[in-house]
């Protein structure tokens, strides 16, 4: 069975799942501590579009070199 | 220069079920403002009004300034909330880095945590994390403070001590403050209000709380 690029594109969706899922549940279950980083300056919006934007290269980066390796 | 923080034209409905109608509470810099009423009255969603955490109709103002989501401004208004909110896996080296404190002070103060520098939140009891949390939140530099609940959890000895700490601080802050031991914060407050049916009534009397079925000081 062989791969194209299109495993890359479901891959991709897969993440973007997967983030939603761990959003909502991070969102619900952590909810309290967002006082602790507004409380020192740090919004809601700040905290998570630093994560996302952090997760989402570090899987770019990684989809990158591991298509480079096949 | 005194500052002041007023909120009032606050409009708040749960299920159309009005919670808060006909609010006015202001808080000056170097006095205390007291908040009582009963369970469910709605003291902890004014706050979190106040803070711009619970969205809805309102008018929050810091010197005159309207100010809709005061948690983008810790300079202008830091907030306690009644529920632990430190996330436990940090230290206090951490917390006291993250707020610019400086832990010596504290130990001078609270001499049983002087060995718990390096120890992180998880290994301290409820009222450790609430001591903890209580002091870096009043430490904190910000205009204005609002405790939720600041003596529950402590003892006797603490909340004495918890009660000079809040009459030192509101010096360079001012501080609102609610709490169902009541008579602490009739104790420290300089302007003592009552929510009841929605509607915030500023006392001029110990009387006054019992006129509003708050609470009874002769119990008969």
């Amino acid at each position: 069975m062989t791969y194209g690029l299109s495993i890359f594109v479901w891959l991709f969706w897969f993440k973007i799942a997967t983030l939603v899922i761990i959003f909502y549940f991070i969102n619900s279950y952590k909810k309290k501590e967002y006082y602790y980083y507004q409380n020192l300056g740090v919004s809601k919006v700040l905290l998570w579009m630093t994560t996302i934007i952090f997760d989402l290269a570090l899987f770019i980066f990684l989809i990158v070199k591991s298509y480079k390796f096949k | 220069m005194k500052h002041i923080l007023e909120a009032d034209s606050i409009q708040l409905e749960f299920e159309g079920r009005s919670i808060l109608s006909d609010i006015y509470i202001n808080c000056y810099t170097g006095k205390i403002s007291g908040l009582l009423g009963r369970n469910g009255a709605g003291k902890s969603c004014l706050m979190q009004i106040i803070y711009g955490s619970l969205k809805c109709e309102k008018s929050v103002r810091f010197d005159n300034v309207a100010q809709y989501e005061a948690f983008k401004r810790p300079d202008l208004l830091l907030y306690l909330p009644q529920f632990n909110f430190i996330p436990k896996s940090l230290s206090l080296k951490r917390i006291f880095q993250d707020f610019q404190l400086n832990f010596s002070f504290f130990e001078k103060r609270f001499p049983e945590f002087s060995s718990k520098y390096k120890t992180s939140l998880r290994y301290l009891s409820n009222g450790e994390r609430r001591l903890i949390e209580l002091y870096v939140i009043l430490k904190a530099r910000s205009r204005f403070v609002m405790l939720d609940e600041p003596f529950t959890l402590f003892n006797p000895i603490q909340i004495e001590k918890v009660k000079e700490l809040l009459v030192e601080e509101k010096e360079n802050t001012g501080l609102l403050i609610t709490d169902h031991l009541f008579k602490h914060i009739v104790d420290i407050s300089d302007n003592l209000f009552v929510l009841n049916n929605g509607k915030t009534y500023l006392t001029k009397s110990v009387e006054d709380i019992e006129t509003l079925g708050y609470a009874r000081f002769n119990p008969r």
